[in-house]
């Protein structure tokens, strides 16, 4: 029996009706066309073209797959129909929750819009890091927050790196005291949740600093023997004064001669690289290394400080003052600022530790006893061997706990920090638009979440060049 | 003259114990050391009356059966370690190790005396409000103990809080013996014999300085009763699954379909007679576990969907998974629970009110679905393709084959990482504090603003005793989701 010269598919359904006369549509409408029919034959027509089913119908001849184009047994076709329900059903969906937003927001009466933004806050931010007062807009104090989270995101992953890598190093080494240690330290941070670890670092540990004077037994003030009060604040090395209010660091004022002293420090950062290219070249052609790190050290911190004393130190330092009833001058890191960035530094430390010993596990054995073979120390082996090789397993996941790192900064509104949530919440309660409010966070949030999944997918492309 | 062949060896009726040096040291420790302190407590005359303050007398008894007990497991670990060259070799070898050394442990005598001296030395122990605290420099336990209850159950009444009691022991004698990977019957003889041990340790040596408020209620009557019941019929249960592996599918079932919905009448009431607590008197640790347990258990359905949408070939589909994903894993969980509280009011049909609390869980379950896709999809990578064109050779459709074929397995490759969505989860309950509601933390820090407990000592007592509730339950699922992925890569192993 020779095939059909049609879709295999169709034979499923098993039955030859393709040969009878009427299931092919145009026939009844020419039928129906061809002699009056009355409304009942119209209906019967109509009935036996769709609910007659398996034998005539339309609905029979789609069920058996026989209709070109829509043929429901191809499995684009099934795909194309569920994408196009799934569109109308999301399109309803979205209908549906707008029209319910609309009806709540007329019968509770909350504003939406955007012209909040350019109104004045009424309230003031002592954590600006820009010129704000209580007069400008909702929008300026906005970009204060963002700012500020920003630099806590900036100091917290600095730090956070740093400790990190330390520990996670530690934790492998051969040194059984120091590796037990880091795997306790490990286990602490990432298992309390951080915003106990937050309220810790600001309640307990903040909170034992010394007052700005030192204090007698009832609470007041000391007084010496010139009838001046005692100072309390930890002196820390370059003037800075720790405190309960804050770290504080003398104002520096910069005069003429400052911004060579600027410049020469990036003359020195793009010397040191184009020695690094130089050194590099000259390995690859005559095989003698030359120390670029501490070169390049020597240069960036040598030669602008020889610049700054030859110019005559030009800045103006205002070293904070004891002053009645604080320290007057200078400018202060609050402790809020300083809880959050220690807080979410030691516990994204964990997480980087726990990351960065999972790279250099990941190095293969072999690479590390083919250095030995080498002749290389442990240092070397470290540095030329296992560290370049672990940085492609250790960057991506590394990325995100910054991402992590950031996003945790929302925390801070537990605990006064005024950075974007708790900048926000105040908005709400002032001009009673949360709906905005909340979506200019989950906008904020977003950009800078795609913006580090770009550049982590930016360098993971460039890994994957740099192997062949 | 036929020699007598040996006779087989007798059938060794279990594997040998474990050969590592410190395992040993540390059973034996702890065998010792309960039979010791019983037998100190015994003399003290703790089985006798459970009230009294033993004073001197007693904390010479608990430090005579530690320093008799670590004497004897440190004696048993210099016979078979050479100390010398151990202490050499790991801490000595080289200058900067030894210098490190040092550091170390002096950094680890400082925290050690520090928080001794703190927590234990000068701590009030039978302090009755905050200004007897005062007195002392160090933590006011009497705090934590004197509202335990309050910790545990928040607003909860009193008189129905059994009804929580009983979803705890319902959730444990269904899921315990589940987690319990097949095969470890010896285990759970020998954790349960470590367990109790350990129970009657603390007991007798706690006990012998003080009666601290929830230990006595350990072994008050109707503590010792509670005991006496709970865990008998989890071991009974825990053994009859790791003797007749068929009951798990049922047991799986039942916890995951039927549990939730008797835990939800017994806890909300409402039905069998039980009168309906709302759920603004919910709260403390029973919220904690109730929002990660719920997360948890509905993001894993919703949280497949979203994984195998994502995978999916229409595009259509794919991309609308894939910005739920990214959406949801791009903001903070602050964020999202704030527009759960407002943005949901809005977002429902006029008239339609959802509670706070259901409103939180449904913020949740949304959040942990995104990461527990990410989690998933994880485990559908790691399937070799062949299963599921093995799968299509077979003639299953799409859903036989994800039912049958890839999900088992993707499942079970990646309940290591599910579980530490979970501990994340349980630490990220924290933060409905912020929106007004209390966990753990939460009513920790309300206890504090309670004018009869308050002394410069309250708060931080509270926050430590948080944190190390906290890292008890973290640090032990964490342990238990590397135990479940060394298991699972056994079979990777050559």
């Amino acid at each position: 029996m020779t095939a059909a010269p049609h879709d295999t598919q169709r034979d499923i359904g098993g039955s030859p009706a393709k040969t009878s006369p009427s299931a092919s549509p145009t026939v009844s409408g020419s039928a129906a066309a061809e002699k009056d029919l009355t409304g009942v034959q119209v209906a019967r027509k109509l009935s036996s073209m769709f609910l007659l089913g398996p034998a005539w119908g339309i609905a029979g001849r789609t069920i058996r797959g026989e209709i070109d184009g829509f043929n429901i047994y191809e499995r684009r076709t099934r795909q194309n129909l569920y994408q196009i329900v799934a569109v109308v059903l999301i399109l309803a969906f979205i209908a549906y929750v707008l029209r319910n937003a609309y009806i709540n927001i007329a019968a509770k009466g909350i504003k939406t819009g955007w012209d909040f933004l350019w109104q004045p806050a009424s309230f003031d931010i002592d954590q600006a890091l820009i010129a704000y007062n209580a007069q400008s807009t909702f929008a300026r104090a906005y970009l204060v927050g963002v700012i500020n989270t920003l630099v806590v995101a900036g100091t917290g992953i600095v730090l956070a790196t740093a400790v990190g890598f330390l520990v996670g190093i530690g934790r492998l080494s051969a040194n059984w005291l120091v590796a037990k240690l880091s795997t306790v330290y490990v286990e602490v941070v990432r298992n309390v949740p951080l915003l106990l670890q937050l309220f810790v670092w600001y309640n307990v540990v903040l909170a034992a600093l010394p007052d700005v004077f030192e204090r007698g037994a009832d609470g007041s003030p000391k007084v010496n023997e010139a009838g001046q009060r005692v100072a309390g604040s930890w002196e820390l090395p370059g003037g800075l004064l720790l405190n309960k209010r804050g770290l504080f660091m003398p104002e520096a004022e910069w005069l003429t001669g400052a911004g060579l002293v600027g410049l020469s420090i990036l003359a020195m950062f793009l010397l040191s690289m184009v020695l690094m290219v130089w050194a590099r070249n000259r390995q690859r052609d005559t095989g003698k290394t030359f120390p670029v790190f501490y070169t390049s050290l020597a240069l960036i911190l040598i030669v602008p400080a020889v610049l700054f004393v030859v110019l005559g130190k030009p800045v103006n330092l205002t070293y904070p003052t004891l002053g009645r009833f604080n320290l007057t001058g200078g400018r202060i890191i609050p402790p809020e600022f300083l809880a959050l960035v220690l807080g979410l530094a030691v516990y994204t430390s964990g997480y980087i530790a726990e990351i960065v010993r999972s790279g250099i596990l990941g190095v293969s054995n072999g690479q590390k006893e083919a250095a030995r073979a080498l002749g290389l120390t442990n240092g070397q082996m470290l540095r030329l061997v296992v560290i370049p090789q672990a940085t492609r397993i250790i960057v991506p996941p590394l990325t995100s706990q910054y991402l992590n790192l950031t996003k945790n900064s929302s925390l801070a509104i537990a605990i006064g920090f005024a950075e974007i949530v708790r900048i926000g919440k105040t908005t709400i309660s002032q001009t009673n638009q949360p709906i905005d409010v909340v979506i200019m966070w989950l906008l904020t949030y977003l950009t800078i979440s795609l913006l580090t999944s770009a550049f982590m997918n930016w360098f993971n492309t460039r890994m994957a060049l740099v192997e062949r | 003259m036929t020699t007598a062949t040996p006779s087989p060896a007798p059938p060794r009726l279990s594997a040998p114990l474990p050969q590592s040096v410190e395992t040993r040291a540390v059973i034996t420790g702890v065998v010792l050391l309960t039979l010791i302190s019983a037998l100190f407590a015994w003399r003290s005359g703790a089985f006798g009356s459970l009230v009294q303050p033993k004073g001197l007398g007693g904390f010479l008894n608990a430090v005579a059966t530690l320093a008799i007990t670590f004497g004897l497991a440190v004696a048993y670990w210099l016979a078979h370690v050479r100390p010398y060259e151990w202490l050499r070799d790991n801490l000595f070898k080289t200058p900067m190790s030894a210098v490190m050394t040092l550091l170390g442990t002096y950094l680890v005598y400082r925290v050690t005396v520090d928080f001794v001296s703190w927590g234990i030395i000068n701590a009030s122990w039978t302090a009755v409000d905050g200004k007897a605290c005062t007195a002392n420099s160090g933590a006011c336990w009497p705090f934590v103990g004197a509202k335990f209850g309050q910790f545990m159950y928040a607003s909860y009444p009193e008189d129905q809080r059994w009804r929580i009691n009983l979803v705890y022991f319902t959730s444990l004698v269904t899921f315990l013996p589940l987690l319990i990977p097949a095969g470890s019957t010896r285990r759970v003889l020998a954790w349960t014999a470590v367990g109790l041990a350990a129970l009657g340790l603390l007991h007798s040596t706690l006990y012998s300085i003080y009666d601290l408020g929830f230990v006595r209620a350990l072994f008050e009557p109707k503590g010792l009763i509670t005991t006496a019941i709970v865990v008998p019929i989890t071991m009974v249960m825990a053994f009859a699954v790791q003797k007749v592996p068929a009951l798990r599918k049922p047991l799986t079932l039942f916890g995951f379909l039927v549990l939730p919905v008797i835990s939800f009448f017994l806890i909300y009431g409402g039905a069998f007679g039980l009168p309906i607590v709302p759920t603004n008197l919910w709260g403390g640790m029973f919220v904690t576990l109730l929002i990660s347990t719920v997360g948890v258990l509905l993001s894993l359905p919703l949280g497949v969907a979203l994984a195998l949408g994502r995978r999916s070939k229409m595009p259509i589909i794919s991309y609308f998974s894939i910005v739920l994903i990214e959406f949801v894993r791009g903001v903070p969980l602050i964020s999202i629970l704030f527009l759960g509280s407002v943005l949901l009011p809005v977002l429902l049909p006029p008239g339609v009110e959802f509670d706070a609390m259901v409103r939180v869980l449904f913020v949740v379950v949304f959040f942990a679905a995104a990461y527990m896709a990410e989690v998933i999809r994880g485990g559908l990578q790691a399937i070799p393709r062949g299963q599921s064109e093995a799968a299509d050779a077979l003639g299953l459709s799409y859903f036989q084959k994800t039912r049958l074929i890839v999900l088992p397995q993707a499942l079970k490759l990646v309940v290591p990482n599910i579980v530490n969505t979970f501990i994340g989860l349980f630490k990220d309950t924290s933060l409905i504090l912020i929106i007004g509601m209390f966990d753990l933390l939460g009513i920790i820090e309300r206890g504090f603003t309670d004018q009869k407990w308050s002394s410069p000592t309250t708060a931080n007592t509270g926050y430590i005793f948080a944190a190390f509730v906290f890292w008890a339950f973290c640090f032990g699922m964490s342990r238990y989701s590397m135990k479940i992925e060394r298991q699972l890569a056994a079979g990777d192993r050559r």
